[in-house]
């Protein structure tokens, strides 16, 4: 077996897969935080009584003072450049992973429980408490040790755990295996086009090409609830088999987002699925091509100036 | 930070089960939803073939019917502005909201919005094969409040 789950849950790993799993997940919460700043800060203008705490929010029974949601948000950006750079991780990792955990469960606290950024927060969870710090050179990046695997297979373990959840919520739900009938999925889209039209949101025109197309959307639906109720199984299975998954489950999101419009910006990205890939190698691969180029650049030059010397000498 | 074999078998299983654990959510007759952890109920309610919806359109002086976008509504994202708008008309507070939205209407210089003259807070009901078939007309249209745009 050489699944993503091979050698056990301590098999050694690159030092470099878990730190460019942090630098590129923590750049996208930190682009996530710049973003929507402004609009976190101005959410503790909304009526109070529309106040549902999520999470740990839980803790405030009423919504915390304006003052403290400003001060939230500005430590979560200074811890979040911090952990990018890996500086004191054992100290930044934890206190990150904390008061992000903090900003989103507020975010999540007014009327609507958003399910697109629940993986990043425990993915950034996973990393703030693993041993995920400092930036490496190329050849220390490359140092093995058991440290820096689990909290990798942990996130894989995350993410499959949550497509499976999906899976049993549609199953246990009213539709039941009535989700692989392709009305069943369509009207699901259908219901979120139509909300989104009356609030004045531009909705997917191929929707509204493709709707009298039911066979698409029973291919779609029955799709993506396999992808979803097999997706634990990925962990124990052919490293190409999870390769494929991810690239399915990608092109699931994409798909969703060509038809209704919904962006999951940390699935489109694929920095979700960072984990189930070994993105190390692929810094490895392009720090060798420039390498490599330098060191032609280098003999070019070195050529040119002792060709140079040897005419003036002439 | 996790150091220990132990330790981190320990987090490992807590962050499994914390993952796992709102599975349960399932199986009551009202589940709660929470973030992060979540049991995703996203797509799995049955849709009618009838739709309804709370929702705010605007009139200008020639009748001209415009619907409201979320962002004149409230703050935050769509899904949050349409659910706060639900949780105030269930709480039939019709006035309160047409008169906050048609408040931010009055202010605002974006076209068509700036030439509006009346606000609706209404309750409409389509037909989902019919809208999407080229209807746009809703079925039934209920008129739960009206608020004029004092500038």
């Amino acid at each position: 077996m050489n699944g993503i789950n091979a050698n056990g849950w301590f098999a050694p790993v690159p030092i470099g897969r878990i730190q460019i799993i942090r630098i590129i997940t923590g750049v996208f919460s930190l682009w996530y935080l710049t973003t929507r700043f402004k609009m976190m800060n101005a959410l503790s203008a909304t009526n109070p009584a529309l106040y549902k705490p999520a999470g740990v929010m839980q803790f405030f029974a009423s919504p915390p003072p304006p003052m403290l949601i400003t001060v939230l948000l500005v430590t979560t950006v200074i811890l979040n450049i911090l952990f990018i750079a890996g500086w004191k991780h054992r100290w930044i990792g934890p206190a990150f992973a904390v008061v992000l955990l903090f900003v989103f469960c507020y975010r999540n606290s007014w009327s609507m429980v958003y399910h697109s950024y629940n993986l990043m927060v425990i993915h950034i969870f996973i990393l703030g408490f693993a041993p995920a710090g400092g930036v490496s050179s190329l050849k220390a990046m490359k140092k093995e040790h058991w440290q820096y695997g689990w909290p990798v297979k942990l996130m894989c373990l995350a993410t499959v755990l949550v497509y499976f959840l999906s899976a049993v919520a549609k199953l246990k739900g009213e539709l039941a295996w009535g989700w692989l009938n392709g009305i069943a999925m369509r009207s699901q889209i259908a219901v979120d086009a139509l909300r989104k039209n009356m609030f004045g949101v531009e909705t997917s025109a191929l929707f509204e090409a493709t709707y009298e197309h039911t066979w698409m959307y029973t291919i779609m639906g029955a799709t993506s609830l396999l992808l979803e109720l097999l997706a634990p199984a990925i962990l124990f299975l052919n490293r190409r088999v999870a390769a494929g998954w991810v690239l399915l489950v990608w092109l699931m999101h994409w798909g969703i987002f060509v038809l209704m419009g919904i962006t999951f910006h940390h699935h489109l990205t694929g920095i979700l699925y960072l984990s189930f890939l070994a993105p190390e190698r692929w810094w490895f691969f392009v720090a060798e091509k420039l390498n490599r180029i330098k060191i032609s650049l280098r003999a070019v030059t070195s050529g040119a100036l002792a060709s140079t010397k040897s005419y003036q000498q002439q | 930070m996790i150091q220990t074999k132990t330790a981190a078998i320990i987090f490992s299983i807590l962050v499994g089960l914390a993952v796992l654990l709102p599975v349960k959510e399932n199986w009551k007759t009202k589940p709660a939803d929470d973030f992060p952890l979540s049991y995703y109920p996203m797509f799995s309610a049955k849709r009618d073939v009838q739709y309804t919806v709370n929702y705010l359109v605007g009139y200008d002086s020639l009748n001209n019917r415009h619907l409201i976008p979320y962002k004149l509504i409230g703050r935050g994202g769509f899904n949050q502005v349409r659910r706060q708008l639900n949780r105030n008309v269930n709480r039939k507070k019709y006035k309160s909201v047409t008169r906050r939205v048609a408040k931010r209407i009055a202010r605002s210089r974006q076209s068509p919005f700036s030439a509006l003259k009346e606000v609706h807070l209404v309750k409409g009901t389509y037909n989902i094969d019919e809208y999407f078939i080229g209807d746009k007309n809703p079925a039934e249209e209920e008129i739960l409040f009206v608020q004029p745009v004092k500038r």
